[in-house]
């Protein structure tokens, strides 16, 4: 019942957190520190500090500091079991915190869950749809439990839009048309925030960009915010604003796409009149920026791989009149594969 | 709430239409033979062991008011009422299971009112139970030459249907308490069958007859309530299904959902 009541505070205090977080009264709101709220004084529609369920060691999610601002896309990336879904289901009220706060507009998710899904719409990653429901149904049954009508014609709206059959039965759904109704009926009820766990889930190709466009359209404004979690880093790159890693329960980094990419993996592959010596590749791989070095076609090609700035390393080709360059676009995955260098999952 | 409650019994309504029809037909079934096999039993209620008499409700069943107590309220249609309720309550568990319970929950409703919408829904199919039973007593009693009054045939079908809200009550809390339907479902039938058993043993054994005072089946009274009147004891069945309520939706709003 706690879920539904309003004696408790708007931030969810847990034992560690100190005597200067004594739970606020019922009427306090979450108060934004100055680094909240992605810089542009707003409140963040999604902020956590510390926030932890620890099913066991390295299982779950540790100490998260989960910071989405206001009007943005943000990726919630990282591998299977690294802890995106346990941090969505906190924010959803779903599982409850060992420790920290958790605030989602404002509120905490544990003790004011009812009102904060009134405002959210989710989409969960493996959500099943009860047998005697359709899509159709469960939007009307939304519309009642919202006590907004016009759910359902939204609702019927975006089924068109993602090609979705509403009157088939939820046992006859596949994983991809299942997906598709989890899609409608969170944005139906036209949610200030949307809290998406693998919605790509079983979509195809086509869909997948309806969905993107979607979320774009969804955000534009700057008003409704998204969290999207995924482990498709194609997916984040092309829609995301902001992006989080998380790995072995921990939020490793957090920061902006455009942040992202100038520190993205890059690599060009130069083309020297001569082969290049056992010193000219040491020499390269000696600048700070270059993480490695292939040599190919009697050692006259070399393909570089390195992060952030690439004047030292067009220096080293230059003096070594570099005939060619081919260079490629920011690896999003390579950076991400940086990062989770030493995990043996992402390695396998 | 009430959209929550619909919903559920919605999912059930094919299963509640058999029951109270399936009741219904029951009792009017059992009663409209009573006639044809009236002297069969007059000769067969002196030579029946007390143990057998006690797992039928005690009941002189050669009489036509102990035959209705014996066929319609000793065993087959509690079973039946308890089993069904049981089932619709203990969906809850079985929807997060199934995770299938995720659209709801994620709707604006608490997690109190998802629990109990559930319980409710199991309630009704269990008051629908009753209302089969007791108009198929009621209509079927004449044809049985039993002279029975509306009030007594009431008096013993609300144990009845407090006997399957508190069994369904159980299945349900333990399902709020754990997830898992397994669990439920095991809790609200051993909750049968041991009141059955405690009360039927406490009849034979003078022992151990204070079993009866506290075995629920022994507060139901298997439709004492036509032959002997209303039994007050009978609340208490209520009384325990109430009494679960804020043990399943505590138990139910504290823990981790596995969805």
């Amino acid at each position: 019942m706690d879920d539904g009541d309003d004696r408790h505070g708007e931030v969810l205090h847990l034992p560690g957190n100190g005597p200067q977080d004594a739970p606020p009264t019922a009427d306090e709101e979450v108060a934004p520190s100055p680094r909240r709220g992605g810089g542009n004084g707003r409140k963040a529609p999604i902020s956590t500090l510390g926030l932890t369920r620890e099913y066991r060691p390295g299982v779950g999610a540790v100490d998260v500091d989960l910071e989405v601002p206001q009007g943005s896309i943000y990726g919630f990336l990282g591998p299977n079991g690294a802890g995106k879904s346990t941090t969505i289901r906190m924010l959803t009220g779903m599982v409850r915190p060992d420790r920290g706060t958790a605030s989602v507009l404002g509120l905490d998710p544990t003790h004011r869950a009812v009102e904060i899904k009134r405002r959210i719409g989710v989409v969960s990653s493996d959500a099943k749809i009860p047998r005697h429901h359709s899509g159709r149904s469960l939007l009307r049954l939304s519309a009642k439990l919202r006590d907004d009508p016009r759910v359902v014609d939204r609702g019927v709206a975006l089924a068109e839009r993602f090609q979705l059959d509403l009157d088939r039965p939820g046992h006859q759904l596949s994983l991809g048309n299942r997906q598709k109704i989890s899609i409608v009926t969170a944005f139906a009820h036209e949610p200030e925030l949307a809290i998406l766990d693998e919605p790509s889930n079983g979509l195809d190709p086509l869909l997948q960009r309806e969905l993107e466009r979607l979320l774009r359209e969804f955000v534009d404004g700057g008003e409704r915010t998204v969290l999207l979690s995924s482990h498709s880093l194609s997916e984040v790159e092309r829609i995301a604003d902001h992006v989080g890693f998380i790995r072995g329960a921990r939020l490793v980094e957090q920061t902006s796409m455009q942040d992202m990419v100038e520190r993205a993996v890059r690599r060009a592959t130069f083309r020297f009149p001569e082969a290049l010596t056992e010193e000219d590749t040491a020499t390269v791989l000696e600048l700070e920026s270059v993480t490695d070095v292939v040599v190919a076609d009697d050692r006259r090609t070399a393909t570089v791989t390195w992060q952030g700035t690439a004047a030292s390393m067009l220096r080293w080709a230059g003096l070594r009149n570099a005939i060619s360059v081919e260079a490629r676009g920011a690896d999003l995955e390579a950076t991400f594969l940086a990062l989770y260098h030493d995990d043996p999952e992402v390695e396998a | 709430m009430t959209a929550l409650v619909l919903d559920t019994l919605r999912a059930r309504r094919a299963g509640i239409v058999v029951v109270l029809v399936g009741l219904f037909g029951l009792s009017v079934m059992y009663l409209a033979i009573f006639p044809s096999l009236e002297e069969q039993l007059q000769a067969f209620a002196g030579e029946i062991p007390e143990a057998v008499s006690a797992f039928v409700g005690d009941a002189d069943f050669a009489t036509p008011a102990g035959y209705v107590r014996s066929q319609v309220y000793a065993l087959t249609a509690p079973l039946l009422a308890a089993g069904v309720a049981i089932a619709v309550a203990n969906g809850l568990a079985k929807q997060e299971r199934t995770v299938t319970l995720t659209p709801t929950y994620l709707a604006p409703v608490s997690r109190a009112q998802l629990a109990l919408s559930h319980l409710a829904a199991g309630w009704g199919i269990a008051l629908a139970a009753g209302i089969g039973v007791f108009a198929g007593v009621l209509i079927g009693a004449p044809l049985a030459g039993a002279e029975v009054r509306v009030v007594d045939v009431l008096a013993a079908t609300a144990p009845f249907v407090g006997f399957a809200w508190a069994a369904s009550a159980v299945a349900w809390a333990v399902g709020c308490a754990t997830g898992s339907p397994g669990a439920g479902t095991g809790a609200g039938w051993a909750f049968v069958a041991v009141s059955f058993l405690t009360n039927s043993i406490g009849e034979l054994i003078d022992d151990v007859g204070f079993l009866t005072d506290v075995s629920p089946w022994g507060w139901y009274g298997a439709g004492s309530a036509v032959t002997d009147g209303f039994d007050p004891m009978s609340l208490l069945l209520f009384a325990l299904a109430f009494l679960l309520v804020p043990v399943g939706t505590t138990a139910f709003a504290r823990r981790d959902l596995q969805l």
